[in-house]
Order: C-alpha cells, then sequence, then structure tokens
C-alpha cells in the first residue's frame, strides 16, 4: 500500500496533518466504474495508439458515441490482449455516484492536479475546460475516466478524448506529447510546433487534399527517432477559419453544443490522406508574415523549443520535467526551420513539398 | 557579493540550452524565458551548481569585458533571476562546485546577459479546473 503525505491548509492558527492513500482512492473509483459499466448497455473499443493497444470499455453506446470518433482511423477490429485498459462512464446515466474527495479543496492545482495523486504508481487530475476526471494505476494499466453527464459532452473532449490518461500512459513508454501538427511524405515528416493560434493548424489544413500525407493538426506523441504518431483525426476552426476553408464548413459534425469553435472529422475529408504516424526530419516554427508568399528559412534549436515546449508542458499535467528533457533531446536530433506562412494557403503544402523532397530527402 | 551557492530552482524550474541559447521555464508560475549567448553561457554553470566569483569568472575568460562591468551584470543578471523564482541561493559549502570557467582563447566582443520573459502560456494554467461542479456533481469533499 502506497501511502502519501500531503497538508490540509484549513483556516485557523494550525494546520492538520492527514495521509491520502491514492491507491485505497484508485480502488474505491475503480470500484464505482465496475459499478457503472455493466453488459448489456457496456459496449468495448480497441484501439492502436503509437503500436501500442489501448482498449476502451464505455458504460453506453451513448457515451462511445461521442468519444470515439476522433479516435475511429485508429480502431482495430481483432481483440489483442490490451496493453492499457480505460473504463469511461457518466454518472448522471449510470446513476453512480463517485466517493467523497479525500482532499481538501485547496488541494486542486494548477492543471486540475491534486496533491497526493501525483506518483510513480498513481496519478490523478480534474481536466480543465471539461467535466472530466481521470486517474490512472501504471502498475495495472487501467485508467479510469468520469464525465458527469454523457449529453453534455463538450467540442474539447470530442475533439481529444482521453488525452490525459493516453499521454500520461505514453509517457510511461517514451512517448512524449506535442502539441504540434505533422504531415509530409513517407520517408520524411515534418513537425510544425507551436501554440493555439501560430499557424500550427491553418498549415496542416492547408495540405488537405495535397499529395502530402496528414498525421495530425494539433496533437502527437513523439518517440526518440524522432517519430510523430498521431492521435486524433479531429479539427478545431474557430468560425472565421472557415473564411480560409470553405469547403470545411459543409464537414461540421451536426449537433455540437454551443463553441466558438467547430469541430470536423477529417476521415470525412480526405480519406486516405490521413496516415498513423510519420518520421520526422525537420521541425518548423510557424511564422504569420501577412505576406502573399510561403517560405522556409533556417532557424535555431532554441527557437524550435521555444514554440513547442511551453504549450506541450502546460496542455496536458504530465511529469513536466521529463517531458522537457525528451522534447529537447529529440529537437536537437533534426534540423530547425521557420515557415514564414504566406496568404496564399495553395503555397504552403507546395512549399513544404520541395522542402522535403529538396532539402530533407 | 554573495559567496553562496547559487542553483536552478528545481523542480519547478526547468531549462536547456540549445546551441548556445537556453531555454527556460517556470512551472508553477506559466512564465518561459530565453537568454542570450552570454546570459546562456552563466545558466550553464548554474546548472551545474555555482557562485558568483564563478559566473564573473566564466564572463572574463569568454568575452572582452572588465572585473568591474562583468562583476555589475553578474549582480544584476542574478537579481534578475531571482525576482523570476529561477533560482535560488544556498547557504552551503561551495567547495564542491565545479569551478575555473575555461579561457577561450579568442575573445568574444562582450554582451550583457539578457533574459526574455514571455507570459502567453499563463492563461493555461490558470484555468479552473473544476469550475463546471454543482451540488449534485463532484466532488464532494469530505469533511476531515
Amino acid at each position: 500500500m502506497i501511502l502519501f503525505t500531503m497538508w490540509m491548509r484549513k483556516a485557523g492558527p494550525t494546520s492538520s496533518r492527514f495521509r491520502v492513500d491514492a491507491l485505497d482512492f484508485f480502488d474505491q473509483v475503480y470500484a464505482v466504474s465496475q459499478d457503472a459499466i455493466k453488459v448489456p448497455q457496456a459496449v468495448t473499443y480497441t484501439f492502436l495508439v503509437a503500436t501500442l493497444t489501448i482498449r476502451v470499455v464505455f458504460c453506453n453506446q451513448r457515451l462511445a458515441d461521442q468519444m470515439t470518433p476522433a479516435l475511429r482511423h485508429l480502431v482495430i477490429k481483432d481483440n489483442p490482449a490490451a496493453a492499457f485498459t480505460i473504463y469511461a462512464w457518466d454518472s448522471e446515466s449510470t446513476q453512480t455516484a463517485m466517493p467523497d474527495a479525500v482532499w481538501s479543496a485547496d488541494a486542486i492545482q494548477v492543471q486540475g492536479r491534486i496533491d497526493g495523486f501525483d506518483n510513480e504508481r498513481i496519478q490523478a487530475a480534474f481536466l480543465p475546460l471539461t467535466d472530466g476526471f481521470a486517474i490512472v494505476d501504471f502498475k495495472r494499466n487501467i485508467g479510469l475516466h468520469r464525465v458527469q453527464n454523457a449529453q453534455t459532452i463538450s467540442i474539447h473532449q470530442r475533439s481529444y478524448p482521453f488525452r490525459t490518461l493516453i499521454s500520461w500512459w505514453a509517457m510511461r513508454r517514451n512517448l512524449v506529447f506535442a502539441h504540434g501538427a505533422a504531415v509530409g511524405l513517407e520517408d520524411a515528416g515534418v513537425l510544425i510546433a507551436g501554440p493555439s493560434g501560430s499557424g500550427k493548424s491553418t498549415s496542416a489544413l492547408a495540405c488537405l487534399g495535397s499529395d502530402l500525407l496528414y498525421v495530425s493538426d494539433d496533437h502527437v506523441l513523439l518517440s526518440d527517432q524522432p517519430y510523430a504518431h498521431g492521435l486524433y483525426q479531429s479539427a478545431k476552426l474557430r468560425r472565421e477559419q472557415f473564411d480560409r476553408f470553405p469547403t470545411l464548413r459543409a464537414h461540421i459534425v451536426p449537433d455540437q453544443p454551443p463553441d466558438d469553435k467547430a469541430l470536423l472529422f477529417l476521415d470525412e475529408i480526405a480519406p486516405g490522406q490521413v496516415t498513423s504516424g510519420l518520421p520526422i526530419r525537420a521541425f518548423l516554427v510557424p511564422r504569420v508574415t501577412g505576406e502573399r508568399d510561403t517560405s522556409i528559412h533556417q532557424t535555431s534549436c532554441a527557437k524550435v523549443m521555444m514554440s513547442l515546449a511551453p504549450s506541450s508542458l502546460f496542455l496536458i499535467p504530465v511529469e513536466q520535467q521529463v517531458a522537457f528533457r525528451k522534447l529537447a533531446e529529440m529537437v536537437r536530433k533534426v534540423p530547425s526551420f521557420e515557415i514564414r506562412l504566406g496568404t496564399d494557403l495553395d503555397q504552403i503544402p507546395e512549399q513544404i513539398h520541395s522542402f522535403i523532397t529538396g532539402t530533407l530527402l | 557579493m554573495s559567496h553562496s551557492a547559487i542553483r536552478i530552482n528545481s523542480p519547478a524550474v526547468v531549462g536547456e540550452v540549445l546551441d548556445n541559447e537556453a531555454v527556460i521555464i517556470n512551472l508553477g508560475t506559466g512564465a518561459y524565458y530565453s537568454l542570450n549567448n552570454s546570459g546562456s553561457l552563466l545558466w550553464t554553470y548554474i546548472e551545474q551548481g555555482t557562485t558568483s566569483s564563478n559566473l564573473i569568472a566564466a564572463l572574463l575568460n569568454r568575452y572582452e569585458v572588465s572585473e568591474s562591468l562583468a562583476t555589475r551584470h553578474v549582480e544584476h543578471f542574478l537579481a534578475v533571476l531571482q525576482d523570476e523564482a529561477l533560482i535560488v541561493n544556498l547557504d552551503n559549502d561551495t567547495s564542491n562546485l565545479p569551478n575555473n570557467p575555461p579561457v577561450t582563447a579568442e575573445k568574444l566582443s562582450f554582451e550583457p546577459p539578457h533574459l526574455m520573459k514571455y507570459t502567453d502560456m499563463q492563461e493555461l494554467i490558470l484555468l479552473d479546473p473544476i469550475h463546471d461542479v454543482d451540488e449534485k456533481g463532484w466532488p464532494h469533499i469530505k469533511q476531515i
């Protein structure tokens, strides 16, 4: 039994000390999950994420319908042994109650981390921008994902289902979550690294319909070489972005809850272009210029790291020290460039294609 | 001039020097930073644990700079790093710290160490993770 000590800060002149048993709490939540997820309503999907098999058992089809489309390009039909199993349920439809929290209100830290639940075996967090809670036991390779109500799943959760659980677990297998878009040719891809609003997603979406393969416009898991493994085939566009990509408007997923972004699934837009991963031969830092033309120029590793690391580390409550070091190792391995993005979007895939064939291959 | 040991404020702060340019993140505040060449040189010593005297020697051995100017800039630089909670001063024994920065054969023209700060990520860590929880939802905090 792993015991962790935390300090509970109460109003008053003294603090009282108590122990949080993270494993015991996991077991309590696991019992709730098994109460919530029962045949005949339960449904199971198996996904191949970065060569690893992840099985997700949902409490019912309604929740699965919300949470699986972004991952459906990774679905595998046969039934191999799962390396990681996630149990997902909502409290409303299953009429289940979560155990009392064993932490004080001020134990909730930035990014939803919880004091006492960040250790070798157990990690847990509330998931910002959602009503989700995730907890993982790395020894048993089980993740638990609870939401309050399956009918009010946010666009964010539908776009990036199980992002925190998968990132935590992948990190233990030397796969680092990166906030970047990956496109390219079979033997040479580029990772366009940058936070929201940097031009990263626009660059990737401009490649739809081109000769380039498409891994992701937003999130990848990076392995050492580096190799970018795709995770989600979703894209979220702000309403004004459809002015640049008017043909995508017809593909907005219907019945979306109110949000400033609209959700799309790329297998409906560019079937055959979405691929599960690419070797990364260069990092690109996007810069919107306002000029007409797009061009690619050398830059420093530090510029890539500045563009890649902060948003990758702050998006998900991963083991940040380890993730930072690994990202730096990968950035050092391949050359760094800046892509100066012009307003003529057709040039973006053309320039990336020429860059790959002329410089990287 | 303090002779206490200076170290990175770990684990809250992470940093890497890539191509003579340091990238630093304060994981607690969400602020991130870059350093120019001379600042990055000093950071490589801070990473190993150092003293201000050693940092002054590092500048003197690498750059065309007087001792008084190097001292002034190191003091200012350390004060800035301290204000940003990127380093800590420890009253430890400094005898085991690496010292004697190498002398560059041909010294470079001096550019004062400079820290650039970026705060555009801070909103990401300030998101309220449980803003939608109501009485019926969760968590129920157990009264202890």
